[in-house]
């Protein structure tokens, strides 16, 4: 059964069944992806369909989801969400699905090429890679590296004659370059996540992964400081990620677990900061014509010179504060099972393209104005800071010393900590005009003038 | 189901594989949201489908799909078959260690089948603790989840073995905000257990949502610790986290094998003191319950390290072949969608002879680091750094615990901080998690962790204080 199909079934079976609205959210996805290190380890393939469908009596609401669209598995979906719905408790809040759906003009999001790649094509990409390292440096080699596409038809019909479908693509690369020599090892990780085939420069990514893993080798912690900071575009995309996507979003807000309540007009960040909520970025990978729910997409500016303008909403929330949903319906697919899968989740208010603003200084230009600090070029552990208090913490695994304007000593093993709500009010000195992406969120490289280095 | 899973197999062996595998999934889960006293969501999940393995001139395909008609299993099946001789012009020869073929059924324990409990009580026991967690007009914000989940698998391979699991676990976990003028923090904890509903049913969770408030409404006036290097005690939960991030995945035969893994070529080196132990096991008491990996391999018990010393890696049967060992049942994949990798199963440390006081006692300066409220953690294998971000965790003064900390993040270096650990106590305590798992290449599995109380000689622990 096609999607669109199984989704329009299930919102018209769900209304004879006793449904006062109903909505269906169907997805076929298909995915190809080659695990490699100095050689192909594995090559993967993976057709996945599944139904979520949210059903409403009275105002109580039942959600169930199914990974099969065969013989009687969507009325069975159904059936369940019914019974989910008549033991659940009313909520006075609920107002209805959206009535209002369509979609945005919305470019280079779906690549038939990409599409259609085999998987033996990825296989012989990922091999040529790995002849290009060892080709390289004879201190080199590929470890836990993986190539993949996707490619995803997704269908939302509800009761108010919502019956749209979108289509998508995906790819990813992932490099880890490891270089070592009489004991000492250096490791570096370099990634890119477009949406399509012809976005990838595979060999240039690896390139600039293995020229650092090379210096790495002689990395080492330094001692404890306050010192600037100059961080790169893909970790300032993962920072924005943790202290915003969770909390920028009027559920959040309405729910009184947000550092940004009441501050709407306010300054919030010094007034080179402007981030806005981009859901029809050219071929970002958070753009789609509409939204989980089938509102359109748009363009939604958060903070404007440091001034905070908008939360961000889906329908439910927006009718609670009596505005308009942004078009931020996100099935956010996380969890052990549901983990990729946004067909097992209601949706909830998230960013679409969350993109910081460019600014003018090159990266050269923020080292050259730094006489002493670090730059910090990757990062683990920094998504596990807390947004609510503001606590910033990176333990470092790439970076240099800067000395004089600079790169000097290769850095590892320190942690490095401030306020985030600070850092972007007080000490944001420079926004470079390098932007990356990590995911759907969008930045560029930054200065800032002063952050706690615990070391040795 | 079985049946359909050994036609897979032997059509693979048709078409030229020299082993086969194939795995049915069937898993049924349920999310019970509430906030500030009213119910969020309830969302419920079934996920079923079949991934094939096949390989084919000693190099593997894998392809999967949720739709159980036969044209889609036989199409996977050339998918795999397709992508394996694909990758043999690219690869070395893979190969399998040798295993006894085992046919064997196995199922967690449990009472109550969370499925035959109506989505009423579920929602009941949720709104209780959650309304007892509004302890003050401190707290902003009370949410509550309830999780069930039940994980069954069936496992036929082209040897003979065919494996069946069953699995069943339950658990709340409760987030707390807290706001005091314009400061505001967070508090989340959660508990599960291999069990079925009655563990939802006899534990007091009203106290543990409350003690949850409590923490927070401590942590906003706390500070954040000074940033530096320091001596350090752990609480069980934490010393969890160290190991599984610090240890754990550095373990992993698969990171071994391809030398990405600081641990590679240490096996018998000194690596931790003498006091430490560490095990990865299949079944232990608040663990998760992993009977076999995913590749028919039973999993008992593996000492990691003993007495400081490394003893062995984790292992899968390739990675095992690799480094001339026997698999250790470490091979587990997250769904049928993905292919087994090497995984921990329950890691953790085994008690030794202190009480907490003679662990406390000795640190001149120092931080008491705990796990509750924290944050998970993360891993460099190659480069050899870990950190993980602690719940509210306490100041140690001459021997003494004085003031709260909040903001807490640690880190390490997996060949140093174990070598620091200089007493360990004598309490055990393993714990996992319905709600999350652990990370590795996409894929995330449901792991185990814990130990004693120990006391650690040098740890960094980050701060703007």
């Amino acid at each position: 059964m096609s999607a669109r199909v199984a989704a329009q079934r299930a919102v018209a079976l769900a209304e004879k069944l006793g449904a006062h609205e109903a909505e269906a959210y169907v997805t076929r996805a298909t995915e190809r992806m080659v695990d490699f290190h100095d050689k192909i380890e594995i090559g993967r393939a993976s057709t996945l369909v599944g139904i979520g469908v949210t059903v409403i009596t009275g105002k109580k609401r039942g959600f169930f989801s199914n990974s099969s669209l065969e013989g009687e598995e969507v009325e069975s979906t159904v059936r369940t969400a019914l019974s989910i719905a008549k033991a659940s408790e009313p909520d006075p809040d609920w107002k209805s699905f959206p009535t209002k759906t369509g979609r945005r003009t919305v470019s280079a999001v779906f690549d038939k090429r990409t599409a259609e790649l085999e998987g033996d094509h990825l296989v012989k990409e990922a091999a040529s890679i790995v002849d290009f390292v060892k080709s390289k440096d004879k201190r080199l080699s590929l470890v836990a590296s993986a190539l993949g596409t996707s490619s995803v038809v997704t269908s939302i019909s509800n009761s108010y004659d919502c019956n749209l479908q979108r289509r998508s693509t995906g790819v990813s690369f992932f490099v880890r370059v490891k270089a070592e020599e009489a004991g000492k090892k250096g490791i570096s990780d370099e990634g890119i996540q477009a949406r399509s085939w012809k976005e990838l420069s595979l060999q240039d990514t690896a390139d600039v992964a293995a020229e650092r893993a090379i210096k790495m080798m002689n990395a080492r912690p330094v001692s404890s400081r306050e010192t600037p900071i100059v961080v790169s575009n893909e970790i300032i995309a993962r920072i924005l990620n943790v202290m915003f996507s969770g909390t920028i979003n009027a559920e959040s807000v309405q729910r009184g677990r947000s550092p940004w309540i009441g501050k709407i007009g306010k300054q919030v960040a010094s007034d080179t900061f402007n981030l806005v909520d981009d859901g029809v970025r050219k071929a970002g990978m958070g753009t789609r014509a509409f939204d989980d729910e089938g509102v359109p997409q748009r363009t939604t500016p958060i903070i404007v010179k440091g001034i905070l303008q908008s939360y961000l909403y889906d329908t439910y929330t927006a009718s609670k504060d009596r505005v308009s949903s942004t078009g931020n319906a996100t099935r956010v697919g996380s969890g052990t099972f549901g983990l990729g899968r946004p067909y097992t989740q209601t949706p909830l208010p998230a960013p679409t393209n969350l993109v910081l603003d460019d600014g003018e200084a090159t990266l050269n230009e923020m080292i050259e104005e730094t006489s002493d600090g670090l730059y910090i070029i990757d990062s683990i552990g920094e998504w596990l800071s807390n947004p609510i208090s503001g606590l910033l913490n990176a333990t470092v695994t790439n970076a240099f010393e800067i000395r004089n304007g600079s790169l000097e000593d290769p850095v590892k093993g320190v942690i490095v900590s401030g306020n985030f709500f600070e850092m972007i009010t007080k000490s944001l000195d420079l926004i470079g005009n390098d932007v990356k992406n990590s995911g759907n969120v969008y930045a560029p490289s930054a200065k800032f003038s002063r952050m706690r280095v615990a070391g040795e | 189901m079985e049946d359909r899973l050994a036609q897979l197999v032997q059509k693979a062996r048709q078409k030229g594989a020299s082993f086969a595998e194939a795995r049915f999934q069937d898993v049924t889960s349920t999310l019970v949201a509430v906030e500030n006293g009213r119910l969020k969501s309830y969302e419920s999940q079934k996920l079923r489908g079949i991934g094939i393995r096949v390989l084919v001139r000693h190099s593997w395909g894998y392809a999967s799909c949720s739709d159980l008609a036969s044209k889609s299993t036989t199409f996977a099946l050339a998918t795999a078959l397709k992508l394996a001789k694909a990758s043999s012009r690219h690869s070395d020869k893979t190969e399998l260690s040798q295993t006894t073929p085992i046919t064997d059924s196995r199922t967690s324990p449990r009472k109550i089948d969370p499925t035959e409990v109506s989505a009423e009580e579920k929602i009941r026991v949720a709104l209780e603790a959650n309304k007892a967690a509004m302890t003050s007009n401190l707290i902003k914000n009370s949410a509550t989840r309830i999780g069930t989940l039940s994980d069954k698998r069936i496992s036929v391979n082209s040897e003979g073995s065919e494996i069946k699991t069953d699995s069943c676990m339950v658990g709340l976990g409760h987030l707390s905000v807290a706001k005091l003028s314009s400061d505001m923090e967070r508090v989340s904890a959660q508990k599960s257990l291999c069990s079925g509903f009655e563990y939802l049913r006899d534990e007091n969770w009203n106290q543990f949502a409350q003690e949850i408030s409590q923490l927070a409404e401590k942590a906003v006036r706390a500070r954040t610790p000074k940033a530096g290097t320091f001596e350090a005690v752990a609480d069980p939960e934490l010393i969890g986290l160290i190991l599984h991030e610090a240890f754990g995945h550095a373990s992993e035969g698969d990171l071994v094998s391809t030398k990405e893994s600081v641990l590679e070529g240490q096996i018998g080196t000194v690596l931790a003191s003498p006091q430490v132990t560490i095990l990865d096991e299949g079944i232990v008491e608040g663990g998760y319950f992993v009977p076999y990996d995913d590749e028919a391999v039973p999993k008992g018990r593996t000492i990691i390290v003993e007495n400081g010393v490394l003893k062995s890696y984790l292992h899968s049967r390739q990675s095992a072949l690799e480094l001339g060992v026997k698999p250790t049942g470490n091979a587990r994949a997250m769904d049928f969608e993905s292919n087994p990798i090497v995984r921990q199963t329950n890691f953790y440390m085994q008690p030794g002879d202190r009480n907490f006081e003679e662990l406390i006692e000795d640190v001149k300066e120092g931080y008491y680091i705990r796990g509750r409220g924290g944050g998970g953690g993360q891993v460099d294998v190659g480069g050899g750094t870990f950190t993980f971000a602690a719940g509210p965790s306490y100041h140690i003064h001459n021997g003494e615990v004085k003031e709260m900390v909040r903001g807490t993040t640690v880190s390490g270096a997996i060949l140093e901080t174990l070598k620091t650990i200089y007493a360990v106590g004598d309490d055990l305590q393993v714990t996992t998690s319905v709600f999350g798992g652990c990370g590795k290449e996409g894929q995330l599995v449901k792991v185990g962790d814990g130990g004693p109380h120990v006391r650690i000689g040098k740890i960094t622990v980050g701060g703007s204080g």
